[in-house]
């Protein structure tokens, strides 16, 4: 038990390692992104630079005017570059879009691996408890759900050992039959809690096979609840 | 006027400039009070007070 919590833990720990990793890499690379974006898109003033360049280089535009033509031709290079900037803003935020999805998707594909991770311990590990219900009017327990018949006396051992969990405790097969028997602890058995004990264990340990392992279907006959595709004979 | 540099030293220059915010081009020709050696740094200044910014000399001509 130990074991699996500690490389469940292991995992947790790796998989924020990548999440860290990634995370910092899409926002440095978007960052990138944005700056060569900003740095890239012509500024508003490159139109008219460019204009005046052609003013400069060409001695023969002295005409009122093919000079009156030029500033035209400025002016709308402006109100051109004014539309770029409103799309710079738009391409600026499609940007942060773009590095929020790809953070939230990095995030669940390392939470997928490690619950992948989790799972394929929790298969290896056999069954694991989440849930244990206990139900005196049905005389019935409920693990994960499944409900298992147990007699009175079974009931009582499994309501005293789940009280002691509760409290941290260990019980001494004594101590048990003392608590059920309503006795002081020195006048019972050992060996009387061990009896209680394997009662419990063998009713509960039988119903747990038959439902996860060997099943008895009725009229029919028995077969194992298991996957085709898991049996292997070496 | 402007600059004082030799009394009797006058030029003719034809020149380009303009004006940012919104781009304005200027083509003219004017006389500076300067030798021609020293017209451009004083047609600079000149045009400089009304806000424009000398781009090219295209000839000068000693007056």
């Amino acid at each position: 038990m130990r074991g699996i919590t500690a490389t469940a833990a292991d995992a947790r720990r790796s998989g924020n390692r990548v999440v860290i990793i990634g995370v910092i890499a899409i926002v440095a690379i978007l960052t990138l992104a944005a700056v060569f974006l900003f740095l890239s898109l012509p500024d508003a003033n490159a139109f008219n630079a460019r204009v005046e360049r052609i003013f400069v280089e060409n001695d023969a535009l002295t005409g009122q005017g093919e000079i009156k033509l030029l500033e035209i031709l400025a002016l709308s290079g402006t109100a051109f570059s004014e539309t770029l900037v409103s799309y710079r803003m738009v391409i600026f935020v499609l940007l942060v879009f773009a590095t929020a999805l790809l953070v939230a998707s990095l995030v669940f594909l390392v939470m997928l691996i490690t619950l992948n991770r989790r799972m394929a311990q929790i298969e290896r590990s056999g069954i694991q408890v989440s849930s244990l219900l206990i139900s005196r009017d049905e005389k019935t327990v409920y693990l994960n759900n499944m409900g298992f018949k147990l007699t009175d006396a079974a009931m009582e051992t499994l309501s005293v050992l789940a009280e002691a969990r509760l409290d941290d405790d260990v019980m001494t097969g004594a101590e048990i039959e003392a608590v059920i028997s309503g006795r002081k602890p020195e006048d019972c058995e050992e060996a009387a809690g061990a009896t209680r004990i394997k009662r419990l264990r063998d009713t509960l340990g039988n119903q747990l096979v038959s439902e996860l392992l060997v099943k008895n279907i009725a009229r029919r006959g028995y077969m194992l609840a298991i996957d085709k595709d898991v049996i292997r004979v070496i | 006027m402007l600059v004082a540099t030799g009394a009797h030293a006058a030029c003719e220059v034809e020149y380009k400039a303009k004006r940012d915010k919104p781009l304005a081009l200027y083509y003219d020709v004017t006389t500076v009070n300067a030798p021609c050696a020293s017209a451009e740094a004083a047609l600079r200044a000149q045009l400089a007070k009304k806000g424009l910014t000398l781009l090219k000399v295209l000839s000068k001509k000693e007056k």
